[in-house]
């Protein structure tokens, strides 16, 4: 009797184990399943590059590039005091460019880099690089469509590529201040254009 | 249900009457106020590097509270016997191991809550608006942070307070970098039997990732309900398996 209770006992036992070990399968399996899930139906995120600092620092890549940031702040008024142009301060292009590995999303970041590389190092087809880089991670943002208007047009003299994101400033220009330098930025790309033609229908008709 | 409350209410008096748990208080509290001194950036910076701050500080101070009172709860019970009169009663090991996660949960989820609160009076002095997507944020860094805490307990079940501390840590860091790194390495690996250890590691470690929602409150991106249904249930299965197999652990072991 004593021995058939005991028995019991331990069957009772093994089969609690089992039923918790058989939750805890149920349980991992079922979290891989949605943790899949969740990980295919992720909103993309233009910004999500694939630089190793990037996937490196995990969910703290954007503090870094905040402290950076700040640092550059530090540096570039220490620059002014001696050189009123910042552009020729070329020495914070590698704070830029790290910045921007951290955290993609830094339009600031991207917006004074490409002035460096343009009007600093006078590099047009690097500065250029680094806004596309820019733009393709910000696409909406009204800053880099904005340099991308200007370099294009006043510093390659290309208005018609620069007439795209012209029109995409103004859509995403936040506020009526931006929207109307924006708008003042497209007339004058109109304008060149016109100017353009104008000129090219001459030459033909010559 | 009601004696996991009493033991949780227990927990609960006990982890806030803590030196630790004031003095992190009190330091993410500081930090969030001092990011007003950032005030001399252009304003776009100043309030994108806010956020970041402020939602960092949320976290990682969450984070910190978890791991320091939740790895204590359990092995400071063993080690004054204190615990002796609790399983006596007509407590089971799994209730005492889940009452003691959800009283170290509410104590961190009121630090969590003075920080929102004060991050949240921030936002308003600056941008003149209440930002609804914060108290999503916050509730997605809350669900990491029941993770967490679920961890802690669950190692503390078998590791002395310092072990379950370094633990927990390197989990809650290699968590952050999951999706990057070990994701990284499963798709470079050629070899089936690393490929399997990579997957094994990949799926036992907690994808932390995806409850940061801070890059779309900074920037305004809009996240799908589903995709937020899909974080919360994972969270919710993740800090039920931990527990689980916490528990287990408990009711076969010596106290």
């Amino acid at each position: 009797m004593v021995e058939t209770n005991r028995q019991n006992r331990e069957g009772e036992t093994v089969k609690g184990k089992l039923h918790i070990i058989a939750a805890v399968v149920i349980l991992f399996a079922g979290m891989c399943i949605i943790e899949n899930s969740a990980v295919r139906s992720k909103p993309v995120d233009p910004a999500d590059n694939v630089s190793s600092v990037y996937k490196l620092v995990g969910e703290f890549r954007s503090v870094f590039a905040n402290l950076l940031w700040i640092k550059v702040d530090c540096y570039h008024h220490e620059f002014i005091q001696n050189d009123p142009d910042w552009t020729h301060n070329k020495d914070l292009l590698g704070l830029f460019k790290m910045i921007t590995a951290l955290d993609p999303r830094f339009v600031e970041a991207y917006s004074t880099g490409t002035y460096v590389l343009m009007d600093g190092y006078k590099d047009l087809p690097k500065a250029l690089a680094y806004l596309r880089e820019g733009l393709a991670a910000n696409p909406r943002s009204y800053e880099l469509n904005e340099l991308a208007t200007v370099l294009y047009a006043g510093k390659l003299h290309q208005p018609s590529r620069a007439l795209a994101y012209a029109k995409r400033a103004v859509a995403c220009a936040g506020d009526d201040y931006n929207r109307g330098i924006a708008k003042r930025t497209l007339r004058s790309v109109e304008r060149m254009i016109r100017e353009e033609n104008a000129a090219k229908n001459s030459r033909h008709s010559r | 249900m009601a004696r996991i409350w009493i033991i949780a209410k227990m927990s609960l008096l006990e982890n806030s009457r803590k030196q630790v748990f004031h003095v992190l208080c009190l330091l993410m509290l500081a930090v969030i106020a001092s990011s007003t001194l950032l005030s001399i950036f252009t304003e776009g910076v100043q309030i994108k590097i806010l956020k970041d701050l402020c939602m960092t500080c949320i976290l990682f101070g969450g984070a910190a509270l978890a791991i320091a009172l939740g790895a204590t709860g359990i092995p400071n019970d063993v080690e004054s016997r204190t615990i002796h009169p609790i399983v006596a009663r007509p407590v089971t090991r799994a209730q005492y191991v889940v009452g003691k996660f959800l009283g170290t949960l509410i104590t961190v989820a009121m630090g969590i809550g003075a920080m929102s609160i004060a991050f949240g009076m921030l936002i308003y002095m600056y941008q003149h608006t209440f930002d609804s997507f914060l108290l999503m944020a916050v509730l997605f860094t809350l669900l990491e942070v029941a993770l967490i805490t679920a961890i802690a307990t669950a190692i503390s079940t078998f590791a002395t307070p310092a072990v379950t501390t370094v633990i927990t840590f390197m989990i809650y860091l290699a968590g952050t970098i999951k999706i990057g790194y070990i994701g990284g390495l499963i798709e470079q690996s050629t070899n089936v039997l690393s490929k399997g250890i990579f997957l094994l590691i990949y799926h036992a470690l907690p994808n932390l990732e995806c409850f940061n929602l801070k890059t779309a409150l900074v920037h305004h991106d809009a996240i799908p309900a589903a995709y937020l249904g899909q974080v919360a249930t994972y969270g919710i299965c993740y800090t039920a398996f931990v527990l689980v197999a916490g528990a287990a652990y408990f009711a076969s072991r010596e106290v």
